[in-house]
């Protein structure tokens, strides 16, 4: 089979139907990737989530912020036909980059974020299946849509979610 | 309107002829600094959309050592300077040169070093041309896979703009394995400025003799 | 004994200036900011300071203001890769005695150091 990789840039969200079809968040540091998945329609999505909250206003990428990027997304994908019930969620992400020559990173927009992806995942009755978040190191993350299976690479190695 | 072309032309070349001998200056400097012969690309400048910002350095996982410079002043934005690691090693044995056993706080000062001296001979070529005043900070300096290493400039700037000018430039050392990018990313509301101060500048400012 | 205060938050940067100058006679002493510079002036005497312009907090050029103001008879040479006019005219302005550009080259360096505090050539 074929890989075909999707990238979902900063603030995007991608939903796909096609098993070939691997969502790619790439560069992750404070960012965090959300990804749902309907395991009966094989239906997945993810979302490259920058800031958490938008404060009422409606930013030009809607997947920017965690409360409006993550409801856009599930909303979405039931409009595809995928079940709300049976959705797998994973995220990945929030990291505080080190800096080498600082004491400690500037910001905690990391955990700002997965705070807010968690969140906004509660208030939505989502539970999460698994997650990898913080410490102080950038991830890649692939998320196969056929099997749902999402791989997580840092700088020391690649590991299933 | 033929008359606005034609100086946007004028404009076009100008910059380039400024960010051309702003790399040249560049590579001299981290000749002199590294005591080796360095190449530099002349300098491509455009505007690239957010999405492509990530791939610049090429593949996106290769694990890169990174200075970040965030600049201010008359005009603002970020000066990247980017080695992947290989070259990192190589160039720190040139620096570190007959002491044995760095210190990790060395080799990292070392590299913040190198940093700030390319990106100060950049700027002060930008600076002296044009009339700009321009400060840095000191360089921040991590290690991490390429494309993490542009993901704060990229918050900050994302809810003005999808698209950034950016200057790119690649050096490298032909019988080595040095191989590095620079890279200079002024925020849109400076792009203006750096406009305005063409305008005033350039008929007395001897742009051409110092850009040849 | 002159005594040298090196001002520069780079840990490499203060390492080779030690290295050039150690074997001339001066008293060595290090400083990583402006304001560890201002503390480290009042304490310890000093005839000459080397200072960087690109520092964390306050800045190179505030620092010079500064060491001006508080100590008018310690000579300053200004160290920075950024040999921007606008910036260069300013430290001259405000009372550097000198500068020199980085990569820094041992022969300038000992030269102009030894000019500024008006010993005779070695």
């Amino acid at each position: 089979m074929m890989e075909k990789i999707v990238y979902v840039g900063f603030g995007e969200y991608k939903i796909s139907e096609d098993p070939e079809e691997v969502l790619t968040a790439l560069g992750l540091g404070s960012c965090v990737a959300v990804t749902l998945w309907c395991p009966s329609k094989k239906i997945g999505g993810m979302v490259h989530v920058v800031l958490p909250f938008s404060d009422g206003h409606t930013p030009s990428i809607l997947g920017k912020y965690a409360d409006t990027g993550i409801p856009v997304l599930l909303d979405e994908m039931i409009r595809m036909g995928a079940r709300k019930s049976e959705m797998i969620v994973k995220l990945a992400g929030g990291a505080e980059i080190l800096r080498q020559n600082y004491p400690l990173p500037k910001l905690a927009i990391g955990e700002k974020n997965s705070a807010a992806c968690e969140e906004v995942l509660q208030k939505l009755r989502l539970t999460i299946a698994a997650k990898d978040i913080g410490g102080l190191r950038s991830r890649q993350v692939k998320f196969l849509v056929k099997t749902g299976e999402v791989m997580v690479k840092t700088m020391s190695g690649i590991f299933s979610l | 309107m033929p008359g606005s072309s034609r100086f946007e032309e004028i404009q076009e070349k100008v910059w380039k002829a400024i960010v051309k001998k702003g790399s040249e200056d560049t590579s001299q400097a981290l000749q002199s600094l590294l005591n080796k012969p360095i190449q530099m690309t002349s300098a491509i400048m455009g505007f690239l959309p957010i999405s492509k910002i990530l791939f610049l350095t090429g593949e996106p996982d290769r694990v890169v050592t990174c200075a970040r410079l965030v600049f201010s002043g008359d005009i603002e934005g970020h000066m990247f300077l980017i080695l992947p690691l290989k070259s990192w090693e190589e160039c720190k044995n040139l620096l570190l040169k007959g002491i044995e056993q760095p210190a990790p706080e060395l080799e990292i000062s070392a590299f913040a070093e190198m940093a700030n001296i390319a990106c100060s001979f950049f700027v002060s070529t930008l600076a002296n041309m044009t009339g700009l005043t321009i400060h840095f900070t000191p360089p921040e300096v991590l290690t991490e896979m390429a494309a993490a290493v542009f993901e704060e400039t990229l918050i900050q700037l994302s809810s003005e703009t999808q698209e950034l000018l950016t200057i790119e430039t690649t050096f490298f050392s032909q019988d080595s394995e040095i191989k590095g990018f620079f890279f200079f990313i002024p925020f849109p509301s400076s792009i203006k400025v750096m406009t305005q101060r063409f305008l005033q500048t350039t008929p007395s400012s001897g742009l051409n003799w110092r850009a040849e | 004994m002159k005594s040298i205060l090196i001002v520069d938050d780079a840990l490499f940067q203060r390492h080779l200036v030690k290295e050039i100058l150690q074997d001339q006679g001066f008293e060595l002493r290090e400083a990583a900011s402006g304001e560890e510079a201002l503390e480290k002036l009042k304490i310890s005497e000093t005839d000459l300071v080397l200072l960087d312009i690109t520092l964390p907090g306050k800045n190179g050029l505030e620092t010079l203001e500064e060491i001006r103001r508080t100590h008018p008879f310690v000579k300053v040479i200004m160290v920075t890769a950024q040999a921007q006019k606008g910036i260069m005219l300013q430290a001259v302005k405000l009372g550097a005695e000198d500068y020199l550009i980085k990569p820094i080259k041992p022969d300038r360096l000992i030269q102009t150091v030894r000019k500024v505090l008006e010993l005779k050539e070695n």
